[in-house]
C-alpha cells in the first residue's frame, strides 16, 4: 500500500500525455480551419466539378424558304439512342444488349460486337421514332430497381436533322451541311453564307450527378432556333428552269449549263440553276464528279461570253456618242485585219446600220465600233457594267471573272474584247449587266436573300436586303440599246428561237470558242443567250449558258430556245400582261366585247319586272369604264387578264423553232497567229452550198464523199467536209 | 487491499444514492452517441437507397447498439473497477480475445479484410474486445510489478508486457487491420509512459518497430501507394488518392457553416465508407467548420474528464486503466479525424461513438462506464 501511495499524484509523465492529446486536438482544429476556410473555395469547386457536367443541346437550324414561304430547307428533331459504357457494368452487358435489341429490333450479335468495339461512347440507333424511344426510356423504369439500374448508361438524345423537302431543287443555292459533331454546320451555298443566322444558339443542360450517374439536379438553358431565311427564289419557276436546263444540257450533250432569272428592277434572283446538280441531303463522297456537280458554276466559273458582250461595246459607243443606231457601218464583207490578224464574220456583210450590225452579230462591226470607242473607254464601261469584280451576290464562291488590267491590253485586245473574247465573265455578271440595260441603265446588285426573320415571329425582322445600285449608262442609252436588242430577237440571230406568245423580248446570243490547252478550240464552244422580257416594260432578265454542246452549238440554236421556254414560263406564272401590239389589240377587243355584254346585261336587268331586288346589284362602274377605250388604259384597269381571256400560249415555244437554216454567228479571235475563220455549221448542206460558203469565208474546201454534209472541221485555212 | 475491495463492494450495492457521477463525461459520451445516430442516418441514406435497404435500417441497427452500449455503460459505472484487477478475469479475457482473433481469420472477407465474426444478423470485431482486455491486462500487470518494485526491470516488466501486446498486434495485423494494431501500440506506449517504465526500455522498441514497419509497409504495394497518395492525392485521383481526395472535397465543401444537415453531396457514393471510417468528413461537409470544431471540442471535453478521472484515480490500477481506456477512445478519435483531414495516411479506423458499427460503439460506451466508475471513486476520495 505504501508503494501505491508513492505512485499517486500527477507527474510529468501524466502532463506529457495530456499535452500530447491537447496538441493533437489543436492540430486537428487548425487543419479543419485550413481546409474549411482557406481551401474551401478550391475544394468545393473540385467536388462540384466531379459531380456536375453540362451537355450541349443542339439548336434547330433555321429554315430557308422561297418568296412564297415554301420550305426549301428545314430541320426536324430526330432521336438518337446512345450508350455510355462508363456507366454500364460489364456483367450487365448481356441484359442491356438483350433489352436494346428487343426494343429497337436490332440484331443481338451486331449489338454485342458494337459494345465490345472498345469505344465507350456508342451510338446505338439513329432516327428512332418517338414511340420506340419511349420504350427504350421505360427500360430504365423497370419496377425492379436492380434491373432498371443496369440501363442507366442508355441515353436518348435529341438531334436536329437537316432536311430538304424539295429534294434536289435549288441545290446550288441552298448548299449543304456537314455534321462534324452534334451541331450542324453549313458547308456551301446559303447554308454556309448564312451560317450565323441559321445556326441558332446551342442550349446547355447543366446537371449534377451522384457517383452512379443519377441526376440530382438539372437546369436547362434552352436552345434558340436559327433564324428563317426568306429568299427571293420562286420554287415553281426554279423547278421549271431546272427542268428546262437539264433537258437542254442533255439534248445538246453539253458538259454543263447554267440559267438565271433575275427580277430586272429589284435584282432579286427568282431562279438560279446549274446542271449537273446534286442532292443536298446526300453526303459528299470523295468522288470528283461529286464536287463537280456541287459547283455553283453560274457564280464560280467564268467563261468567255462571246457576242453577248457586244451589248457593252454598243452601250459605250452610244453613250459616248461615237455612233448612233441608224449610222451606217461597213462590215468589211466579213473580215477585218488587225495587224497580222484577220477577224472574220460568219456571214459577210457590207454596209449595215449599227443596229443591224448588233442584230446580226457582226464581229467586224463590233470591232470597228470598239476601235472607235477606244481601250480606255472600253475598259471603263465594262467595269461600270460590273465585269471584273464580284456582283456581291449573297452566295459563297463568287468569281471575279477575268479582266486583264488595262496596261496589259494590246492592240489585238481591241480585236477580241468588243466581241466578248479575252475576257471571262460569270453568268451572274452577264445577267446583271443585261438587267441594267432592261432597268434603264441602273445596275442592281443581284441577291437571293430578301429578309431574315426570327423563327418564332416572322414580324421580327433581323435583316433586310438593301441592294447596291448604280447608274451605269444613261436612261436614253439604255432604251436605245434595249430597242437594238429587241432587233436581235425580231430580226437577228435569235429571231427563230425566241418567239414568245404575246410578249416582246430583247436579248443577245453568244457563241464563244473555248480555250483548250491554251488555244481556241474549233469544236468546243460556250453557247449562251442573255436577254429580258417583256421588252417594252422588262420584268425578267434571263441568261442561259450551255458549256460545250456537241453538234449544234450556236447560242441562237441551243441557248435561245431555253431562254424562250423559261421566259414563257415566268411571264405566265407572274401573269404579266402581253405586250405585243397584236395581243394588246386582242385584249382591247375582248374587253370591249365583255363590257358591251355587261352593259346589255345591266340594261336587261334594269328592265326586268322585279326591279326592286336587282336594281341594287349592277355597279355603276362598267358603264363608266366603257368610255375608256384605249387599250393601255384597259390593260391597267385589269390587273390579271390571263385567266379570263385565256390567251393562246404555245405549248413548247422554244423547241420547234430551232432550225439549221437560221443565221449563225460565230466569234473567232485567234490570240495565236492563225488564220481567222468564221464558218458556220454547214451540216446538211449540199456540196454546192458548202463550196459557196467556203469561198465567201476565204477557205479552201476539201470534200470527202458525196451527198449532204455530215461533218466539218477546219485545219488551218482548209475546211474538211465529209458528205454522205 | 482486501478491505478496500469490500468497502467499494458495499458502495456498489448500498450507496448509489450518494454516488456523484461525472455528468459531463456521461453527457459528452451520450451526446456523441446520439449525434452519431443522426450522422449515420444522414450518411447512409444514399447507400440505403441504392442497396435496396430501408433508409432507416442502418440507423435502427445503430440505435439498437446504442441502447446496448448505454445499458453496458450504466451497469459498468456501478461496478467497482478494482474488480477487473483479477488475474482470472484478465486471463479469460486475453484467452478469449486470442481465440476470437484466430477464429476471425476463418470468416469471410469483408472489403478485403477478415475483421468481423458473423453470427446470423450480428457481427462483431474481436479486436475491440482485445483492446479493452489488453488495457486491463497492462494496468493489472504494471500495478503488480510496481508493487513488487520491479517497474524498472526490462526483463520482468517491459518485455512480457511488450510480448503480449505484440502478439495481439500481430494477430490483428493478420486480419489485416493496421489501424487497430497501431491503436494498440499507442495504448501500450501511453500506459508504459504513465506506468513509469524507463524511457530507455521504450526506445528499444524503435528498432523492431521500424523493422516490422518496413517489412509490413514496403512489402505491401497498396500501403506504399497509400502513403504516396497521402503525400499527393491528386497524382492518382481515381484510385489510390480517391478516398483521401473525396474526404478533402467533403470537408472543404463544408466551409465555415456547412451545407446543412443531410445536405452532403459527397456522401452520394463519392465518399467511400461515409457512415463508418469517413463519417467525420460528412460531419465536416454538413456542419462546416463550426460544427466540426464543436465535435472536436466535445471529444476534448471527454478527454479532459477522462484524463482528470484517471489522474485522480485512487490507485495505480485505476490510473493505468483510466489512461489506457482514455487513450483507446480519444487517440482513436483523433487518429480517425487525422485520417479524414489527411494529416496521416489512410487507415481503416472508426470514430468512437459516431461511426456506424456495433462493437465499436458498445465497447466505447462500456469504456466510458468504467471511466465513470473511476471518476466517481476519484471524487469520493
Amino acid at each position: 500500500m505504501a508503494s501505491k501511495k508513492k505512485q499517486r499524484g500527477i507527474t510529468g509523465r501524466h502532463l506529457l500525455i495530456a499535452c500530447l492529446f491537447v496538441a493533437w486536438m489543436g492540430v486537428i482544429i487548425w487543419r479543419l480551419a485550413y481546409l474549411q476556410i482557406v481551401k474551401h473555395e478550391e475544394l468545393a469547386q473540385k467536388a462540384a466539378r466531379q459531380r456536375s457536367g453540362a451537355e450541349t443541346i443542339a439548336p434547330a437550324r433555321g429554315a430557308i424558304v422561297d418568296r412564297n414561304g415554301t420550305l426549301l430547307a428545314g430541320s426536324i428533331d430526330t432521336l438518337t439512342i446512345k450508350a455510355d459504357l462508363h456507366q454500364i457494368k460489364l456483367e450487365d452487358f448481356p441484359t442491356v444488349i438483350k433489352g436494346l435489341a428487343e426494343t429497337l429490333g436490332l440484331n443481338e450479335k451486331d449489338l454485342s460486337r458494337l459494345f465490345q468495339s472498345g469505344s465507350k461512347d456508342l451510338t446505338v440507333a439513329k432516327k428512332v421514332s418517338p414511340e420506340i424511344a419511349e420504350k427504350v426510356r421505360t427500360l430504365s423504369e423497370n419496377p425492379n430497381p436492380k434491373e432498371a439500374r443496369k440501363f442507366i448508361g442508355i441515353k436518348i438524345i435529341h438531334e436536329p436533322q437537316r432536311q430538304y423537302p424539295q429534294g434536289k431543287l435549288a441545290a446550288h443555292i441552298l448548299g449543304f451541311v456537314n455534321k462534324p459533331e452534334l451541331i450542324t454546320k453549313g458547308a456551301a451555298g446559303l447554308e454556309a453564307r448564312q451560317e450565323n443566322y441559321l445556326t441558332g444558339k446551342a442550349g446547355k443542360l447543366f446537371f449534377e450527378k451522384d457517383s452512379q450517374g443519377h441526376l440530382l439536379t438539372r437546369a436547362d438553358q434552352e436552345a434558340l432556333a436559327g433564324a428563317t431565311i426568306i429568299t427571293s427564289l420562286d420554287s415553281v419557276l426554279q423547278y421549271k428552269v431546272e427542268t428546262a436546263l437539264a433537258q437542254a444540257v442533255e439534248e445538246t450533250k453539253s458538259q454543263s449549263g447554267s440559267a438565271i432569272v433575275l427580277d430586272t428592277s429589284t435584282g432579286e434572283v427568282l431562279a438560279l440553276a446549274n446542271f449537273p446538280t446534286y442532292d443536298p441531303a446526300a453526303r459528299l463522297g470523295g468522288k470528283e464528279e461529286d464536287s463537280y456537280a456541287r459547283r455553283n458554276r453560274a457564280l464560280t466559273d467564268p467563261y468567255e461570253p462571246g457576242s453577248v458582250f457586244k451589248m457593252v461595246t454598243y452601250s459605250a459607243a452610244i453613250e459616248e456618242g461615237v455612233v448612233k443606231p441608224e449610222n451606217k457601218i461597213h462590215c468589211g464583207n466579213g473580215q477585218i485585219a488587225l495587224g497580222s490578224r484577220i477577224v472574220r464574220d460568219a456571214h459577210p456583210y457590207g454596209e449595215l446600220t449599227v443596229a443591224q450590225a448588233l442584230a446580226k452579230s457582226s464581229n467586224v462591226g463590233a470591232i470597228k465600233i470598239g476601235l472607235q470607242v477606244g481601250k480606255d473607254r472600253m475598259f471603263d464601261y465594262l467595269t461600270r457594267f460590273g465585269f471584273g469584280k464580284k456582283t456581291g451576290i449573297d452566295l459563297p464562291g463568287e468569281s471575279l471573272g477575268i479582266v486583264r488590267p488595262l496596261n496589259d491590253w494590246t492592240y489585238n485586245s481591241m480585236g477580241s474584247i468588243p466581241m466578248g473574247h479575252e475576257i471571262g465573265v460569270t453568268a451572274i455578271q452577264a445577267v446583271a449587266a443585261m438587267a441594267a440595260i432592261a432597268n434603264r441603265g441602273t445596275w442592281v446588285q443581284p441577291h437571293i436573300v430578301k429578309r431574315i426573320v426570327s423563327s418564332d415571329d416572322e414580324r421580327q425582322e433581323l435583316w433586310k436586303v438593301n441592294p447596291e445600285t448604280r447608274q451605269v449608262i444613261s436612261e436614253q442609252t439604255a432604251d436605245t440599246i434595249k430597242t437594238m436588242l429587241t432587233g436581235v430577237v425580231e430580226s437577228g440571230t435569235a429571231r427563230n428561237a425566241v418567239q414568245l406568245a404575246g410578249y416582246t423580248a430583247a436579248g443577245k446570243t453568244g457563241t464563244a470558242q473555248k480555250v483548250i490547252n491554251g488555244r481556241y478550240s474549233d469544236s468546243a464552244y460556250v453557247a449562251s443567250f442573255a436577254g429580258f422580257v417583256p421588252a417594252t416594260s422588262p420584268r425578267f432578265a434571263i441568261i442561259v449558258v450551255l458549256d460545250y454542246p456537241k453538234g449544234a452549238h450556236q447560242g441562237g440554236q441551243v441557248a435561245a430556245p431555253v431562254f424562250n421556254q423559261i421566259a414563257q414560263a415566268a411571264l405566265g406564272d407572274y401573269g404579266v400582261l402581253p405586250d405585243t401590239d397584236e395581243y394588246r389589240q386582242k385584249i382591247a377587243e375582248l374587253q370591249d366585247e365583255f363590257r358591251a355584254k355587261a352593259k346589255d346585261m345591266t340594261k336587261a336587268l334594269t328592265a326586268s319586272p322585279t326591279p326592286g331586288k336587282v336594281a341594287a346589284t349592277p355597279s355603276p362602274k362598267p358603264s363608266a369604264t366603257t368610255t375608256a377605250t384605249p387599250a393601255t388604259a384597259v390593260a391597267k384597269a385589269t390587273p390579271k387578264p390571263t385567266p379570263i381571256l385565256k390567251l393562246p400560249m404555245p405549248k413548247e415555244p422554244g423547241k420547234a423553232v430551232v432550225t439549221a437554216k437560221k443565221a449563225p454567228e460565230t466569234a473567232k479571235p485567234q490570240p495565236v497567229k492563225q488564220p481567222v475563220s468564221n464558218i458556220p455549221s454547214l451540216i446538211g448542206r449540199s456540196v454546192r452550198e458548202v463550196a459557196g460558203a467556203c469561198s465567201r469565208a476565204g477557205l479552201k474546201l476539201k470534200a470527202i464523199g458525196s451527198g449532204l454534209a455530215k461533218s466539218q472541221r477546219q485545219v488551218g485555212d482548209t475546211l474538211i467536209v465529209e458528205f454522205r | 487491499m482486501a478491505k478496500e475491495i469490500t468497502t467499494t463492494n458495499n458502495r456498489f450495492f448500498n450507496s448509489i444514492e450518494q454516488a456523484q457521477w461525472d455528468m459531463l463525461m456521461a453527457c459528452a459520451a451520450i451526446g456523441l452517441t446520439l449525434f452519431g445516430l443522426v450522422m449515420v442516418y444522414s450518411a447512409s441514406g444514399f447507400n440505403a437507397s441504392t442497396q435496396l435497404e430501408g433508409s432507416f435500417s442502418a440507423v435502427l441497427r445503430q440505435a439498437g447498439w446504442a441502447v446496448v452500449g448505454i445499458i453496458a455503460m450504466l451497469i459498468l459505472m456501478r461496478v467497482n473497477y478494482q474488480r477487473y484487477a483479477s488475474p482470472a478475469l484478465i486471463l479469460l479475457g486475453l484467452a478469449t480475445s486470442v481465440c476470437l482473433l484466430i477464429a476471425v481469420l476463418f470468416f469471410d472477407e469483408v472489403k478485403g479484410a477478415k475483421r468481423w465474426i458473423k453470427l446470423g444478423p450480428l457481427s462483431a470485431q474481436p479486436s475491440e474486445l482485445a483492446k479493452i482486455t489488453l488495457v486491463m491486462f497492462l494496468a493489472y500487470f504494471l500495478t503488480r510489478r510496481t508493487e513488487e518494485n520491479q517497474e524498472g526491470s526490462f526483463q520482468s516488466t517491459f518485455l512480457p508486457a511488450a510480448v503480449v501486446t505484440g502478439m495481439l498486434m500481430l494477430l490483428i495485423l493478420k486480419e489485416p487491420d493496421l489501424g487497430t494494431a497501431l491503436m494498440i501500440g499507442v495504448i501500450f506506449v501511453a500506459m508504459m509512459v504513465v506506468g513509469k517504465i524507463p524511457a530507455l526500455h521504450l526506445l528499444t522498441l524503435v528498432v523492431p518497430v521500424l523493422l516490422v514497419g518496413y517489412i509490413y509497409i514496403l512489402k505491401t504495394p497498396f500501403r506504399v501507394q497509400r502513403i504516396l497518395a497521402f503525400m499527393d492525392p491528386e497524382s492518382d485521383a481515381k484510385k489510390t488518392g480517391y478516398q483521401i481526395l473525396q474526404s478533402l472535397y467533403a470537408v472543404g465543401s463544408g466551409g465555415v457553416s456547412g451545407v446543412g444537415l443531410g445536405g452532403s453531396k459527397q456522401k452520394l457514393g463519392f465518399l467511400p465508407e461515409a457512415k463508418t471510417d469517413f463519417i467525420f468528413a460528412v460531419v465536416g461537409e454538413e456542419l462546416g467548420f463550426f460544427g466540426s470544431a464543436v465535435i472536436v471540442l466535445v471529444f476534448g471535453l471527454l478527454m479532459w474528464r477522462c484524463l482528470k478521472a484517471s489522474f485522480r484515480a485512487p490507485d495505480q490500477f485505476g490510473q493505468l486503466l483510466g489512461i489506457g481506456l482514455t487513450t483507446m477512445l480519444i487517440a482513436q478519435a483523433f487518429f480517425n479525424m487525422s485520417v479524414v483531414l489527411s494529416l496521416v495516411p489512410t487507415k481503416g479506423i472508426t470514430l468512437p461513438f459516431v461511426s456506424a458499427g456495433g462493437s465499436s460503439l458498445v465497447f466505447a460506451l462500456a469504456a466510458v462506464g468504467i471511466l465513470l466508475n473511476i471518476s466517481e471513486q476519484a471524487r469520493a476520495k
